[in-house]
Protein backbone atom coordinates (compact mmCIF):
# COMPACT_ATOMS: atom_id res chain seq x y z
CA UNK A 1 0.00 0.00 0.00
CA UNK A 2 1.28 3.50 -1.33
CA UNK A 3 0.93 6.38 1.26
CA UNK A 4 1.99 9.50 0.17
CA UNK A 5 2.69 12.37 2.70
CA UNK A 6 2.66 15.78 1.93
CA UNK A 7 3.90 18.70 3.69
CA UNK A 8 3.11 22.02 4.16
CA UNK A 9 5.05 23.82 2.06
CA UNK A 10 6.27 26.83 3.88
CA UNK A 11 10.11 26.00 5.51
CA UNK A 12 13.45 26.15 4.37
CA UNK A 13 15.71 23.29 3.80
CA UNK A 14 18.54 23.91 5.91
CA UNK A 15 20.92 21.34 4.51
CA UNK A 16 21.34 17.96 2.95
CA UNK A 17 21.90 16.40 5.94
CA UNK A 18 19.81 17.88 8.34
CA UNK A 19 16.24 17.53 8.80
CA UNK A 20 14.22 19.94 7.31
CA UNK A 21 10.47 20.83 6.60
CA UNK A 22 9.99 21.91 2.96
CA UNK A 23 10.15 24.89 1.36
CA UNK A 24 8.27 25.96 -2.05
CA UNK A 25 10.68 24.01 -4.57
CA UNK A 26 10.81 21.10 -2.31
CA UNK A 27 9.42 17.40 -2.96
CA UNK A 28 7.95 16.01 0.46
CA UNK A 29 8.77 12.20 1.35
CA UNK A 30 6.59 9.69 -0.18
CA UNK A 31 6.38 6.31 1.38
CA UNK A 32 7.30 3.95 -0.39
CA UNK A 33 6.25 0.77 2.04
CA UNK A 34 4.57 1.00 4.19
CA UNK A 35 4.31 -1.52 7.62
CA UNK A 36 1.24 -2.57 9.32
CA UNK A 37 2.23 -2.99 13.31
CA UNK A 38 0.62 -6.31 14.45
CA UNK A 39 -2.01 -5.19 16.87
CA UNK A 40 -1.12 -6.96 19.90
CA UNK A 41 -2.43 -9.84 21.20
CA UNK A 42 -2.57 -8.43 25.11
CA UNK A 43 -4.66 -5.51 23.39
CA UNK A 44 -7.20 -7.20 21.45
CA UNK A 45 -8.18 -9.63 24.26
CA UNK A 46 -8.84 -6.52 26.75
CA UNK A 47 -10.41 -5.12 24.12
CA UNK A 48 -8.02 -1.85 24.09
CA UNK A 49 -7.89 0.92 21.32
CA UNK A 50 -5.70 3.50 20.67
CA UNK A 51 -3.13 5.36 18.86
CA UNK A 52 0.84 6.35 18.75
CA UNK A 53 1.79 9.23 17.41
CA UNK A 54 5.38 9.23 16.28
CA UNK A 55 7.78 11.83 14.52
CA UNK A 56 11.17 11.24 12.87
CA UNK A 57 13.21 11.89 10.07
CA UNK A 58 13.53 10.65 6.81
CA UNK A 59 17.01 9.83 5.81
CA UNK A 60 18.58 10.23 2.71
CA UNK A 61 18.03 6.27 2.37
CA UNK A 62 14.46 6.78 2.93
CA UNK A 63 14.46 4.90 6.16
CA UNK A 64 12.66 6.76 9.09
CA UNK A 65 15.67 7.41 11.90
CA UNK A 66 15.63 9.35 15.31
CA UNK A 67 11.85 8.53 16.00
CA UNK A 68 10.15 10.39 18.88
CA UNK A 69 6.67 8.84 20.60
CA UNK A 70 5.06 12.49 21.33
CA UNK A 71 1.94 10.17 21.97
CA UNK A 72 0.64 7.04 22.95
CA UNK A 73 -2.63 6.02 24.62
CA UNK A 74 -1.20 3.21 25.60
CA UNK A 75 2.67 1.59 26.29
CA UNK A 76 0.95 -1.86 24.42
CA UNK A 77 0.58 0.12 21.18
CA UNK A 78 4.29 1.97 20.74
CA UNK A 79 6.50 -1.01 20.55
CA UNK A 80 4.27 -2.45 17.26
CA UNK A 81 4.20 1.11 16.14
CA UNK A 82 8.03 1.69 16.24
CA UNK A 83 8.81 -1.71 14.58
CA UNK A 84 6.08 -1.28 11.99
CA UNK A 85 7.99 2.18 11.37
CA UNK A 86 11.48 0.98 11.29
CA UNK A 87 10.03 -1.71 8.63
CA UNK A 88 8.65 1.33 6.90
CA UNK A 89 10.57 2.80 3.57
CA UNK A 90 10.33 5.99 1.75
CA UNK A 91 11.36 8.03 -1.32
CA UNK A 92 12.79 10.83 0.72
CA UNK A 93 12.31 14.59 -0.05
CA UNK A 94 14.19 16.33 -2.10
CA UNK A 95 15.32 20.52 -2.80
CA UNK A 96 16.38 21.43 -6.02
CA UNK A 97 16.29 17.77 -7.33
CA UNK A 98 19.01 16.90 -4.37
CA UNK A 99 17.71 14.71 -1.81
CA UNK A 100 17.15 15.97 1.60
CA UNK A 101 16.63 14.79 5.28
CA UNK A 102 13.00 15.78 6.34
CA UNK A 103 10.78 15.44 9.33
CA UNK A 104 7.34 13.28 9.17
CA UNK A 105 5.02 12.32 11.89
CA UNK A 106 2.83 9.24 11.40
CA UNK A 107 -0.03 8.35 13.55
CA UNK A 108 -1.17 4.97 14.27
CA UNK A 109 -5.27 4.27 15.38
CA UNK A 110 -5.69 0.73 16.77
CA UNK A 111 -8.79 -0.20 15.98
CA UNK A 112 -11.24 -2.80 17.00
CA UNK A 113 -14.07 -2.91 14.53
CA UNK B 1 -0.90 -32.58 50.29
CA UNK B 2 -3.16 -35.38 49.32
CA UNK B 3 -5.84 -34.23 51.76
CA UNK B 4 -8.17 -31.78 49.48
CA UNK B 5 -7.45 -30.40 46.70
CA UNK B 6 -9.60 -27.63 44.28
CA UNK B 7 -10.77 -29.06 41.19
CA UNK B 8 -9.13 -26.66 38.81
CA UNK B 9 -10.23 -24.31 36.17
CA UNK B 10 -10.06 -24.94 32.43
CA UNK B 11 -6.85 -25.46 31.29
CA UNK B 12 -6.94 -21.90 30.34
CA UNK B 13 -3.39 -20.98 31.67
CA UNK B 14 -2.25 -18.61 28.46
CA UNK B 15 -4.90 -16.54 29.30
CA UNK B 16 -3.97 -15.98 32.80
CA UNK B 17 -6.41 -14.02 33.50
CA UNK B 18 -9.19 -16.35 33.27
CA UNK B 19 -7.76 -18.70 35.82
CA UNK B 20 -9.14 -16.63 38.59
CA UNK B 21 -10.08 -18.50 41.56
CA UNK B 22 -13.45 -18.87 42.92
CA UNK B 23 -13.37 -20.83 45.97
CA UNK B 24 -16.52 -20.68 46.74
CA UNK B 25 -17.67 -22.80 44.21
CA UNK B 26 -14.83 -25.28 44.11
CA UNK B 27 -15.55 -29.04 43.83
CA UNK B 28 -13.56 -30.71 46.63
CA UNK B 29 -11.85 -33.90 45.81
CA UNK B 30 -10.91 -36.00 48.93
CA UNK B 31 -8.97 -38.35 50.33
CA UNK B 32 -11.14 -41.32 49.91
CA UNK B 33 -10.09 -40.91 45.95
CA UNK B 34 -5.87 -39.92 45.98
CA UNK B 35 -5.85 -40.51 42.24
CA UNK B 36 -8.44 -37.56 41.68
CA UNK B 37 -6.37 -35.76 44.23
CA UNK B 38 -3.23 -35.98 42.90
CA UNK B 39 -4.39 -35.50 39.43
CA UNK B 40 -6.53 -32.61 40.22
CA UNK B 41 -2.66 -31.03 41.68
CA UNK B 42 -0.67 -32.24 38.80
CA UNK B 43 -3.05 -30.62 36.40
CA UNK B 44 -3.27 -27.35 38.32
CA UNK B 45 0.54 -26.90 38.43
CA UNK B 46 0.52 -27.87 34.70
CA UNK B 47 1.81 -31.36 34.35
CA UNK B 48 -1.14 -32.37 32.07
CA UNK B 49 0.43 -36.17 31.28
CA UNK B 50 0.92 -36.91 34.62
CA UNK B 51 -2.44 -35.18 35.72
CA UNK B 52 -4.60 -36.93 33.42
CA UNK B 53 -2.81 -40.36 33.61
CA UNK B 54 -3.30 -40.07 37.56
CA UNK B 55 -7.27 -38.86 36.90
CA UNK B 56 -8.37 -41.55 34.81
CA UNK B 57 -6.36 -43.92 37.54
CA UNK B 58 -9.13 -42.87 39.81
CA UNK B 59 -12.42 -42.59 37.59
CA UNK B 60 -11.39 -46.38 37.31
CA UNK B 61 -12.46 -46.29 41.25
CA UNK B 62 -15.69 -45.77 40.41
CA UNK B 63 -16.42 -42.29 42.18
CA UNK B 64 -19.18 -41.05 43.77
CA UNK B 65 -21.00 -39.10 40.60
CA UNK B 66 -20.05 -35.36 41.71
CA UNK B 67 -16.75 -36.72 41.89
CA UNK B 68 -16.48 -38.14 38.67
CA UNK B 69 -17.99 -35.05 36.93
CA UNK B 70 -15.57 -32.95 38.05
CA UNK B 71 -13.10 -35.79 37.34
CA UNK B 72 -14.26 -36.03 33.88
CA UNK B 73 -13.86 -32.28 33.65
CA UNK B 74 -10.83 -32.18 34.75
CA UNK B 75 -9.19 -34.74 32.21
CA UNK B 76 -10.77 -32.62 29.28
CA UNK B 77 -8.34 -29.57 30.85
CA UNK B 78 -5.79 -31.61 31.16
CA UNK B 79 -6.20 -32.62 27.70
CA UNK B 80 -6.53 -29.04 26.81
CA UNK B 81 -2.87 -28.37 28.39
CA UNK B 82 -2.01 -30.98 26.18
CA UNK B 83 -3.45 -29.46 23.32
CA UNK B 84 -5.25 -32.74 22.37
CA UNK B 85 -8.49 -31.00 21.92
CA UNK B 86 -10.55 -33.81 20.16
CA UNK B 87 -9.80 -36.03 23.55
CA UNK B 88 -10.66 -32.69 25.55
CA UNK B 89 -13.88 -32.25 23.96
CA UNK B 90 -15.33 -36.05 24.71
CA UNK B 91 -14.41 -35.37 28.70
CA UNK B 92 -16.06 -32.04 28.59
CA UNK B 93 -18.91 -33.52 26.77
CA UNK B 94 -19.40 -36.52 29.27
CA UNK B 95 -19.08 -34.49 32.06
CA UNK B 96 -21.92 -32.35 30.88
CA UNK B 97 -23.94 -35.66 29.85
CA UNK B 98 -24.07 -36.64 34.05
CA UNK B 99 -24.83 -32.90 35.56
CA UNK B 100 -25.85 -30.07 32.92
CA UNK B 101 -24.96 -27.65 35.34
CA UNK B 102 -21.64 -28.37 35.77
CA UNK B 103 -20.07 -24.83 34.92
CA UNK B 104 -16.12 -25.72 34.83
CA UNK B 105 -17.87 -27.99 32.33
CA UNK B 106 -18.89 -25.18 29.90
CA UNK B 107 -15.89 -23.05 30.89
CA UNK B 108 -13.56 -25.95 29.46
CA UNK B 109 -15.88 -26.93 26.69
CA UNK B 110 -15.65 -22.96 25.64
CA UNK B 111 -11.86 -23.11 25.85
CA UNK B 112 -11.38 -25.97 23.44
CA UNK B 113 -13.89 -23.93 21.27
CA UNK B 114 -11.82 -21.22 21.29
CA UNK B 115 -8.64 -22.90 20.59
CA UNK B 116 -10.16 -24.44 17.76
CA UNK B 117 -11.30 -21.11 16.17
CA UNK B 118 -15.04 -21.31 16.71
CA UNK B 119 -15.19 -18.30 18.58
CA UNK B 120 -18.89 -18.25 18.15
CA UNK B 121 -19.53 -21.78 19.00
CA UNK B 122 -17.48 -20.97 22.54
CA UNK B 123 -19.90 -17.51 23.02
CA UNK B 124 -22.45 -19.31 23.14
CA UNK B 125 -21.58 -22.32 25.56
CA UNK B 126 -20.26 -19.84 27.65
CA UNK B 127 -23.47 -18.19 27.72
CA UNK B 128 -25.04 -21.29 28.92
CA UNK B 129 -22.40 -21.45 31.90
CA UNK B 130 -23.76 -18.14 32.99
CA UNK B 131 -27.46 -19.17 32.70
CA UNK B 132 -25.69 -21.85 34.84
CA UNK B 133 -23.54 -19.37 37.32
CA UNK B 134 -24.46 -16.07 36.93
CA UNK B 135 -22.21 -13.57 37.67
CA UNK B 136 -19.13 -16.49 37.59
CA UNK B 137 -15.93 -13.72 37.44
CA UNK B 138 -14.13 -16.83 35.25
CA UNK B 139 -17.03 -17.28 33.01
CA UNK B 140 -17.64 -13.64 32.47
CA UNK B 141 -13.81 -12.74 31.99
CA UNK B 142 -13.91 -15.73 29.34
CA UNK B 143 -16.81 -14.11 27.73
CA UNK B 144 -15.21 -10.80 27.68
CA UNK B 145 -12.41 -12.39 25.39
CA UNK B 146 -14.23 -14.51 23.22
CA UNK B 147 -15.71 -11.70 22.71
CA UNK B 148 -13.02 -9.28 21.98
CA UNK B 149 -11.33 -12.24 19.88
CA UNK B 150 -14.46 -11.62 17.74
CA UNK B 151 -13.82 -8.16 16.34
CA UNK B 152 -11.60 -7.32 13.89
CA UNK B 153 -8.24 -5.35 14.65
CA UNK B 154 -7.17 -2.77 12.11
CA UNK B 155 -4.43 -0.39 12.32
CA UNK B 156 -4.71 2.86 10.16
CA UNK B 157 -1.63 4.85 9.63
CA UNK B 158 -1.79 8.61 8.55
CA UNK B 159 1.38 10.54 7.53
CA UNK B 160 1.39 14.01 8.57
Amino acid sequence: MLAAALFSLSLTVLSPDQPAALSADAIAPIASRVATPLYPRKAILKGIEGRVVTCFTVNLKGKAEAAVVMETSNKLFTRPALNALRASEFIPGSHRGENVATQLCRTFTFRLD
Amino acid sequence: MFRVVAILLAALAPLSVLAQEEPASKTVIGPENVFLADGALAIQTGDYALGVDLTLKGLKLNPRAKQRVAALSNVCAGYIGLKLYHDAKSYCDAAIEINPNFWRAYNNRAVILLRTGNTPGAIEVLKRGLEIRPGSPTLTRALEIAEATQRTPRVLIEDH
